[in-house]
Formats: structure tokens, C-alpha cells, sequence
């Protein structure tokens, strides 16, 4: 079970180390404003996957009862998030149309009063999953949720995270309330770093994501569970890196280490989905309509 | 407990299905390499001419992902004058490529206005044929037994406001596109 969960989780490790060890090339040829630009995507994706999967039922008990939950997610990109309007802050460069993001297809290429400007391809992707575990305890129905994955190196890169939630089931201050109701509170940071011997690709990310959601759900026959819920999430991160300046037009900035804060898509999303409580076992799938659609599902031990 | 065991294999079946789907996306990535070539050249003519080599090891791009590299295309290439001599011009001035030999031709264009000022801060595109593509590409594509290409800048004819010598820094530039594994 533990080797599981290690390699389940460590699936959004390998992407982060994939992401770094060729994205970073990407990165590093972008001067600040336009690196924000091209990575907004992923700050976006880890909104969407930190901000998903943290309730499948609003009960919380009065007694104390322990969860320990797999959670798995598959995050669609948008097409729009794939391309971003370039911009490069230089005289003659102007109107240049659109090039990819990190996600997106091909990079453009445009020819200016000084020379070239080209702009790095992405990854042509549609869709990132991802897998993280969790724990939670609860009481007085209150719960306390915690996410922790110690910072390990993979390759040339390392990353880590952890995250907390606290949730408070305020239906049970209703009387023959039929649905209960909670309202959670989520935070969950995750850091990524180069740590390669070439310090012309050096990378560092700090993904910071908040939400907050009312959500509720209905118990039937102590068996089945439907479930949904509003909410509001925010994703940052911060970016710092080395601009190589492949283009040779940013004199002052070619050659340094830049830091810049990219700001996720996510704002709002509404959570719809059931569960199948099986004894101690409950294994539950959910639609999450948000800036980046998302489909998870889980598998948790719930004594 | 069968439709347990059955629920909790479909669902991790799904999600490696899914994850292994999105994995196989990591397969390639491309990589845009812009390649810029200075070339100073200087004498009382009546011919100006200055070559100058330039190889693919040159550039972090390439030699970052050299052992992973699938293929590399030309995309695009231009011309642009960084300084001249006051009025500097001739009766043509041409930007040319050649395999590292220095004498097969890839391509060589000749720009519509002799006047290397013209060209100051206003870079051309040289538009190549599609044989002068074709043979870029081929050469392109031998890069593992040969990575360097010889670049020249030629004015014919030259002339200026004030006396020889002449000099003209001109720079060519090429972006091509490599294909890597991941």
C-alpha cells in the first residue's frame, strides 16, 4: 500500500520533473512579463488539482472518524489557455499575433526592425492528470484535512507540497435539516526547483492555491451519496528563473535571474458527483465545472 | 464484496488509462532556435566580402538536447545591417549560406535595395525557394556528422561617402526547429 500511494503520488512529481527538464527552455528564452504569460497554464492546472477532490460527503460526524483518501484527477485544458498574445515590450514589435503557452502547439515566430523574435513551442497538450493522497480526522463535526508529500529530487529537479483544509458540517445545527451542508476552507502550496548543475536552466516554482466552498450532500440508505458544491479558489505562483535571451534583443535583462508572480485562471467552480460507501471503503467520481474542467475520483479508507 | 473488488479495479484501471494516454503526449517537444551571425566585413573593393562560420554547438538549444534531437527544419531566415560605412552601397549586396565546406551553396539572395543603411534597425526576410528549403533541410538533417555552416556577406561595387575603407557589420539570421524526445 505505502509503494501505491509513493508512485501514485509521485506521477505529478515525474510531470513537474518532465515539465522542468524541457519546459525550462522554454521559460528561460522568455523575459518576465511574457514567462508569466506562457506558464499561466500550469499555475492554472495546479489550482485545478489542489482545489479539487476535498469533500464527496458534507456529513461530519460528532465522533471522531479518520479518512485516508487516493485521489485521482484528470484536468482538461481549454483550447483558450493554449495560446497567449505576444508581447514583447520592444519598438517595432508590436501586433505579432498569438503564440503558445506552455500547453499550446507552436511557438511563434516574428521578424522585427532588430531581427527575430521567436517564441518557444509548448507541449501540445489537452489534458494533465494527476494523483495526490490525503488524510483527515474529524470531531464535533469539524474536520481537519492535510495533504503532505516531503520534497524529493527526481532527476535534475525536486518538489514537494502540503496542504491543509478545515471543514465545519453546519447542518448538524439544523433540526430535520434533509441535506447536510458544510463549508470548507483549503490551502495547499507546492514548490518546484531546479537543482541541476547547469545554472543557465534553473527554475523555480511556488504554486500557492486557496479555496473556499459551501458544498452539501444527500445519504441514502447509509450507502449512496450525491453531492455538490459551490466554490471559490484562487491560484498564484511564483516564478523565478534564468533568462538566456536566445533572441539576443534584452541586453540589460539577457543573463540574470528574474522573478515574476503568474496569476491562475481559477476563480470559480461547481462540484457535482456520488459516492458508494462500502463499510470502511468509500470510492467516489466527480465533474468539477471550472476554468479547467476536471473529472476526479477517489478511494478512500474511512473508519 | 465481487462488486467492490470490481469497482475499486475499474477505477484504478481508468485512471492509469488516463494517465498513461496523457503520458504518451511527453513523446516530442520543439524546440525554436534562433540563430544569429555577425559578419564584419571591410576592404576598398571593388568586392566587400567577409564569411564567417557558425555551427549549431553554438547554441544552448542544440547542445542541450543534442542526444535527444529527432530532427531540425528551417523555418525562416533574414538579413539586417548593424553599422556601415557612411553611405555605403553597391551594385548588389547579398546574404548567402553554405554547407560547411564553404563551397556548396544552400542559398544566397540578393537584397532589392544596395544601400546597406536601409537595412539599419528595418531587418529583411529572405525568402528562400523551395529547393534552396529542401537543400537547408538536408544539410540540416546531417547534423550529427556536420553542424557547422558557413555564412558570407558580399557587396559588389561598393562605394561610399568617404574613402575606403569600406566596413559593413551585417548579420544574418536563421531560426530553425528541432524535434526532440522526450
Amino acid at each position: 500500500m505505502l509503494k501505491f500511494t509513493t508512485l501514485f503520488t509521485f506521477w505529478i512529481i515525474i510531470y513537474c520533473r518532465i515539465l522542468f527538464s524541457q519546459a525550462g527552455v522554454g521559460i528561460n528564452s522568455l523575459p518576465p512579463n511574457e514567462a508569466a504569460e506562457y506558464t499561466m497554464p500550469i499555475a492554472t492546472w495546479f489550482g485545478s488539482l489542489f482545489n479539487s477532490g476535498g469533500y464527496y460527503s458534507a456529513d461530519v460526524p460528532k465522533d471522531f472518524r479518520f479518512k485516508f483518501s487516493l485521489l485521482g484527477m484528470y484536468i482538461m485544458i481549454p483550447e483558450s489557455q493554449n495560446k497567449f498574445s505576444a508581447n514583447p515590450g520592444l519598438n517595432g514589435y508590436s501586433n505579432l499575433g498569438e503564440t503558445a503557452t506552455i500547453t499550446g502547439s507552436t511557438g511563434g515566430v516574428y521578424l522585427g526592425p532588430d531581427g527575430f523574435i521567436s517564441y518557444p513551442h509548448g507541449f501540445d497538450i489537452s489534458s494533465l492528470p494527476a494523483g495526490i493522497y490525503q488524510l483527515a480526522g474529524s470531531i464535533q463535526g469539524t474536520e481537519l484535512l492535510l495533504r503532505f508529500f516531503p520534497t524529493i529530487s527526481a532527476g535534475d529537479a525536486e518538489a514537494g507540497f502540503w496542504g491543509i483544509g478545515l471543514k465545519h458540517n453546519f447542518s448538524q445545527w439544523l433540526v430535520d435539516f434533509p441535506l447536510d451542508i458544510s463549508v470548507q476552507l483549503l490551502y495547499n502550496s507546492m514548490g518546484i526547483e531546479y537543482t541541476g548543475n547547469n545554472p543557465k536552466n534553473y527554475v523555480k516554482m511556488d504554486s500557492k492555491n486557496f479555496a473556499v466552498n459551501a458544498h452539501a450532500s444527500k445519504t441514502f440508505q447509509d450507502m449512496f451519496i450525491v453531492y455538490g458544491g459551490l466554490q471559490y479558489e484562487s491560484s498564484s505562483m511564483d516564478l523565478d528563473y534564468y533568462f538566456r535571451d536566445p533572441n539576443e534583443l534584452y541586453p540589460l535583462l539577457r543573463d540574470k535571474r528574474h522573478s515574476t508572480t503568474v496569476d491562475g485562471d481559477n476563480s470559480f467552480r461547481f462540484t457535482a458527483g456520488g459516492a458508494i460507501k462500502l463499510s470502511v471503503l468509500v470510492i467516489n467520481f466527480d465533474l468539477n465545472v471550472a476554468s479547467q474542467f476536471t473529472l476526479a475520483g477517489g478511494l478512500s479508507l474511512q473508519f | 464484496m465481487k462488486i467492490l473488488t470490481k469497482s475499486i479495479f475499474s477505477l484504478l484501471v481508468l485512471l492509469f488509462f488516463l494517465i498513461g494516454t496523457s503520458c504518451s503526449q511527453f513523446e516530442n517537444l520543439f524546440l525554436n532556435l534562433p540563430i544569429k551571425k555577425k559578419i564584419t566585413a571591410s576592404g576598398g573593393g571593388p568586392t566587400v566580402v567577409e564569411r564567417e562560420l557558425f555551427c549549431l554547438s553554438d547554441y544552448d538549444a542544440y547542445n542541450d538536447n543534442k542526444d535527444d534531437i529527432k530532427s531540425i527544419k528551417y523555418v525562416s531566415a533574414a538579413y539586417i545591417t548593424i553599422s556601415a560605412s557612411p553611405g555605403l552601397q553597391g551594385s548588389s549586396l547579398s546574404a548567402s549560406v553554405f554547407r560547411s565546406d564553404g563551397v556548396t551553396p544552400i542559398f544566397s539572395i540578393t537584397l532589392p535595395n544596395p544601400v546597406a543603411a536601409n537595412y539599419i534597425k528595418n531587418a529583411y526576410k529572405l525568402e528562400l525557394t523551395q529547393t534552396q528549403i529542401a537543400a537547408f533541410n538536408a544539410s540540416l538533417a546531417d547534423y550529427k556528422n556536420e553542424d557547422c555552416f558557413v555564412a558570407e556577406l558580399r557587396i559588389s561595387n561598393v562605394t561610399g561617402t568617404g574613402n575606403p575603407p569600406y566596413t559593413i557589420t551585417g548579420q544574418i539570421e536563421i531560426v530553425v526547429e528541432l524535434e526532440t524526445n522526450l
